[in-house]
């Protein structure tokens, strides 16, 4: 049963967690070593449209939970008395 | 010699090196496919993310395609490059962005106002007598003179409610016509009077940004919408062209059209003159009237 986390437990985790397969990345892999020069390679536009749409989506959400975890939402704590500060 | 072999080798040591970290994999990946992602503000949901008057024209381009048309964007950012100049870049972004529209932007500076809404409305007093060889004023102003209207900006306001109320009441009885003159003439009262309840066609540009309206986004939802506006305000234009022309060449629909306007707005004003039963200090607004007491005095002779 899952009791607790620190901050090492958690780095040591994610740092499990494997790498999100991305069509970009596999492009990049794949055709880097038979694409003659250039830093990157050249793909039909089909695959360079549907890796942009993949690659933005995926930082789109990233970016979407990281800004959950710096703003968090408000936890009502219904059950906490504070009598000294009634209204 | 070895120096400049080993220069020559880097490319190929620092991809491999690459390769072998999914961090820098992933860098890589978004440096090659979407660069806009390095230099975006870090956004934070309580402010505005992207400041529409702060960028430069192409990057405010290249933000709506990624927002909005990422195959644009994708395109735009592979000739970005292989070096094509900001003027290729800017011409592409905005053929991508109009095929996607009903009324095209004319420049990226515009982009700046959200989706284009192509205002056709009619506003009397912008019709100056310079107009006359306008093709709206010569054909518009005899069809309001018949209300009573002109482009006189003093118009009583008992005169316009009044032709703005018999307006109501010739569309209600044509509305229920099935022949398409009458459906051509029901959709040019609404466009002359603003009550079609399209924005495009209700408002001109000048009298929209009067009022203070917000303008549409650049999001999926409002570019649809937009779309919708301004495909709905075509053919609601077209079908009132369409009339105008009945008119000009349909003479006992003319004569019709010219009674029925007459006949009414004698009874509405009459209504207005008698003031409301229910509150006898009060007059009628136009909007307390319904138009539906009034049909019976309109009549329209049967049409093909």
């Amino acid at each position: 049963m899952f009791t607790s986390l620190d901050s090492s437990g958690l780095v040591d985790c994610l740092s499990h967690v494997p790498p999100v397969e991305l069509l970009a990345v596999r492009l990049l892999n794949e055709r880097r070593l038979t694409s003659a020069g250039g830093w990157f390679p050249a793909v039909l536009p089909e695959s360079v449209t549907d890796a942009t749409q993949e690659l933005i989506a995926y930082t789109k959400s990233c970016a979407a939970l990281l800004n959950k975890l710096i703003y968090p939402s408000p936890v009502v704590l219904p059950t906490l008395e504070i009598p000294e500060w009634p209204l | 010699m070895a120096a400049l072999a080993d220069l020559q080798a880097a490319p190929l040591l620092l991809a491999a090196m690459m390769s072998n970290d999914p961090r820098l994999q992933f860098v890589n990946a978004i440096a090659w496919l979407d660069p806009a992602r390095l230099t975006e503000r870090e956004s934070d949901p309580r402010y505005i993310d992207f400041d529409y008057d702060a960028e430069d024209n192409l990057t405010v381009g290249l933000h709506i395609c990624r927002e909005c048309f990422p195959a644009v964007y994708a395109g735009a950012v592979q000739l970005q490059w292989q070096g094509a100049d900001e003027r290729t870049i800017g011409r592409y972004l905005l053929q991508g962005i109009n095929a996607q529209l009903v009324v095209p932007v004319q420049s990226l500076d515009e982009l700046r106002y959200g989706p284009p809404v192509a205002f056709c409305g009619v506003s009397l007093p912008a019709f100056e007598p310079e107009d006359t060889d306008q093709f709206l004023y010569d054909q518009l102003l005899p069809v309001f003179a018949l209300f009573g209207l002109s482009a006189d900006e003093d118009m009583p306001d008992d005169v316009e409610q009044t032709a703005y109320v018999a307006a109501r009441v010739l569309v209600e009885s044509l509305t229920v016509r099935t022949e398409s003159v009458y459906q051509d003439l029901a959709n040019l009262l609404t466009w002359l009077f603003s009550t079609s309840g399209n924005t495009a066609v209700d408002y001109t540009a000048e009298a929209f940004w009067e009022n203070g309206y917000d303008t549409a986004e650049w999001s999926s939802n409002d570019i649809a919408l937009i779309n919708e506006i301004n495909r709905e305000a075509q053919v609601l234009v077209a079908s009132a062209l369409n009339a105008v022309q009945a008119l000009d060449e349909d003479k006992p629909l003319w004569h019709a059209f010219s009674r029925n306007v007459k006949v009414v707005l004698n009874a509405v004003r009459k209504t207005f003159k008698k003031g409301n039963p229910d509150h006898a200090r009060t007059r009628y607004t136009s909007d307390a009237i319904d138009p539906a007491a009034f049909i019976r005095f309109a009549r329209w002779p049967d049409r093909a």
